[in-house]
């Protein structure tokens, strides 16, 4: 008996200690349901109205389908690496076009492993009808995929979704982009200000080194980097590398990295002030442990200034605290003879599979994609401009920062996809890695790995 | 007095070094659970548990990663491997352990060997194949590759079973006019229930839990694994957590209650084969 209530009592107070530390319901989670209950006799009345919709909509399909659709038995395969909010919208538009056309459309998203599934599938040569193309649609995919240039649509891409997805050399281009993914350094306002850092003042990366400094100072992370997902470190030589190597228009390395003669000594550089920020402490003690969604939060929570992402990290970092205030800056120069410049490429851009058995219906499926309408909600939900000249989307918070820039700024592609050879990623990730471990040597090494690499694969290219 | 005092002590330094175990291997669960149960806006350690109820994961994950129609191919898949994986194994097994040849121990090592080859190795012939025979996104094309690769794991386990059934049981069968198949069935399958609770476990864990195949040989979204409904929420520069983890708790109540159902089972089966 005595046993027995000894465990009644120590039960308890397990419960009411493991309680006691429990997380407070959030505010945006009370406010929320605090509006759900205030609308609750709104929604009551609107709900008649609400309901007449679809029973409109059924007619309607009922009468078209009286007339024998046009795809009817045609199902065709859609692979996308998009997820979330975005993928809806996509849907939503996929929804339209099997409703007008009566084709069924088997729409999947497998998520993170989605360049692996695509890779063995180009192996195989068995690919999707129409698939997302994740900003390789010339280099890795673009012998697999429909040449567009004759597609209706096709004279509407704006000069900046054309400098994205068309191939120099031969002037096609192999998928439609739904908006395109123009990205700078994210940056948390909160912070900056508390700090006394103005952006407009960073125009090189010595005004930036000091800017990251005065945050520190200030008590915050001035970069954070979620590098437990390598990615992300990759992605701060995706944004550095240009101005170093690219953007000079005086003094540039363009056709040497292109032509393979590119002396990889000067990629010591930008190696070197990764090394040395480090050394100042301006990334985040956990730079090699964190993930990117511990990026996502430490801006969110206002606890860090900078993070070198695309612009759909910020949507993400509004779903974690929907009151966070961001900014988009442009990319510094490495000197003072050369200007800011922005960062392009793909976002969601859709391609379909040349040899797909139903390409006619596949292209039709891209041109609902191409409606205004639809381009213009996809683009929204993604955050970024649309492709199309004069489709205008949200680009939510950031979307005067993105206006300012892109009327100021260059913008150039992903560093690696225009001017490194296929598989190069994996070695700015890896070397990055090294250098954030403080390895001995890790700066050379690095210039002398990336090399061989760099060697090694314009070999079998 | 001495002796049982220091048995007692024996005997709580061993429970507490269990229970010590086993809150290690509780942690993830409880990670899962706190999780799934978090508001996305809740930005507390996930370490900590919330203090408040909020089912909008769960929701999301039956709404948008179709968790429910996922469990049901999931019971499909599983139940059609595990009954190929333990028929096909048990049969194989058979011969293989009465009739010790020299063939058949090549086959047998042959059947091991195969364990040891990386799935992954094989996925570009593999998947080739399955296009052309129209295997992908079908439940016969995945419960195919699942059983094909899960087959050596079970032959090994039976042929090791049936070896130690005495012979002479088939024998007097044999005497009385049995034929072989009914002996198999009639003598020697009755034998096998804790092996085959063992083979049940083993291959079912690793088929309901299996990813790389399910990933690339289910492209439909009318047929979708738990685990690829709950990588769904994940892509490379997003992810819901919250959704994934209330997925994932939901995808491993089936498994966890046929576990606790076999687990008398289980466990005698793997006592059983270590005693043999």
């Amino acid at each position: 008996m005595k046993r027995k209530m000894i465990s009644l009592v120590l039960g308890v107070c397990m419960m009411v200690t493991m309680m006691v530390g429990c997380s407070q319901k959030p505010e945006q989670l009370e406010n929320e349901e605090k509006n759900t209950t205030e609308n609750v006799g709104d929604a009551g009345e609107e709900d008649g109205a609400s309901q007449e919709a679809p029973e409109g909509a059924s007619s309607e399909e009922a009468s078209s389908d009286e007339g024998g659709k046009k795809y009817e038995g045609i199902t065709l395969s859609f692979m996308s690496n998009i997820a979330g909010v975005q993928s809806e919208a996509m849907e939503e538009v996929i929804a339209q076009f099997e409703a007008e056309t009566g084709a069924v459309v088997e729409y999947s998203s497998p998520g993170a492993s989605y360049e692996e599934l695509m890779k063995t599938k180009m192996a195989a040569n068995q690919l999707p009808d129409l698939f997302t193309t994740h900003g390789w649609s010339i280099a890795r995919y673009g012998q697999y995929l429909e040449p567009l240039n004759g597609q209706e649509w096709a004279s509407r891409l704006s000069e900046s979704a054309k400098q994205v997805v068309v191939e120099a050399s031969s002037g096609n281009f192999y998928c439609l982009p739904v908006d395109v993914d123009v990205a700078g350094i994210i940056y948390n306002k909160t912070v900056l200000d508390a700090a006394g850092v103005n952006v407009d003042e960073l125009k090189t990366w010595d005004a930036f080194a000091e800017s990251l400094g005065k945050i520190k100072e200030a008590g915050y992370t001035p970069i954070h980097i979620g590098g437990k997902d390598n990615w992300t470190i990759g992605q701060f030589f995706d944004w550095v590398a240009p101005s170093y190597l690219i953007t000079d228009e005086a003094n540039n390395h363009r056709d040497a990295l292109k032509d393979g003669s590119f002396d990889w000594s000067n990629w010591k550089g930008l190696a070197q002030m990764m090394a040395d920020w480090k050394a100042e402490g301006y990334f985040n003690t956990d730079c090699l442990t964190a993930d990117y969604n511990a990026q996502i939060k430490a801006m969110a929570e206002d606890k860090v200034a900078f993070e070198f992402l695309g612009n759909s990290a910020v949507t993400e970092m509004q779903s974690v605290n929907p009151d966070v205030d961001l900014g988009l800056m442009s990319v510094p120069s490495s000197s003072d003879t050369d200007e800011p410049t922005l960062i392009g490429g793909e976002r969601i851009a859709i391609g379909v599979w040349k040899d797909s058995a139903n390409k006619e219906a596949a292209l039709e499926l891209l041109g609902y994609f191409a409606q205004d309408e639809n381009m213009k909600n996809v683009a929204t939900a993604d955050g970024a401009p649309a492709s199309f000249e004069g489709v205008e989307s949200d680009t939510g918070i950031i979307k005067d920062d993105l206006a300012k820039y892109m009327s100021q700024c260059r913008i150039f592609p992903y560093f690696d996809r225009e001017y490194l050879p296929n598989g190069m990623w994996d070695d700015m990730c890896i070397t990055g890695a090294s250098i954030l471990a403080e390895d001995s040597g890790a700066v050379d090494n690095a210039c002398s790995a990336m090399e061989e690499s760099y060697k090694a694969k314009l070999e079998v290219q | 007095m001495m002796k049982r005092a220091g048995k007692k002590r024996r005997i709580s330094a061993s429970t507490f070094v269990a229970l010590l175990i086993c809150a290690f291997h509780l942690i993830p669960f409880y990670i899962m659970i706190g999780v799934a149960l978090k508001s996305p806006y809740d930005t507390s350690s996930r370490w900590v548990f919330p203090g408040y109820l909020f089912l909008d994961n769960f929701k999301e994950a039956i709404r948008y990663g179709d968790i429910l129609k996922s469990i049901l191919s999931n019971v499909i898949i599983t139940g059609g491997a595990v009954v190929g994986i333990t028929v096909i194994g048990a049969l194989a097994a058979y011969p293989l352990a009465r009739n010790q040849t020299k063939f058949n121990k090549g086959v047998r090592t042959f059947s091991l060997g195969m364990m040891m080859v990386p799935a992954l190795s094989l996925l570009v012939p593999l998947y080739s194949l399955m296009v052309k025979i129209q295997g992908i996104s079908t439940y016969w094309g995945i419960i195919l590759v699942l059983v094909t690769f899960q087959l050596p794991t079970s032959i090994f386990l039976f042929t090791n079973f049936i070896v130690s059934i005495p012979k002479s049981l088939d024998e007097a069968a044999a005497i009385d006019g049995c034929p072989r198949l009914r002996i198999f069935f009639s003598i020697i399958l009755p034998q096998l229930k804790p092996v085959t609770a063992s083979v049940i476990i083993m291959t079912g864990v690793s088929c309901w839990n299996d990813y790389m195949f399910s990933l690339y040989f289910l492209q439909s979204p009318q047929i979708k694994s738990v685990t690829l409904s709950v990588a769904s929420f994940f892509t490379q520069t997003q992810s819901n957590m919250g959704a994934a983890a209330a997925g994932a708790l939901l995808g491993i109540v089936p498994i966890v209650a046929l576990y606790l159902c076999l687990q008398k089972y289980f466990v005698k089966g793997m006592v059983d084969s270590a005693i043999k």
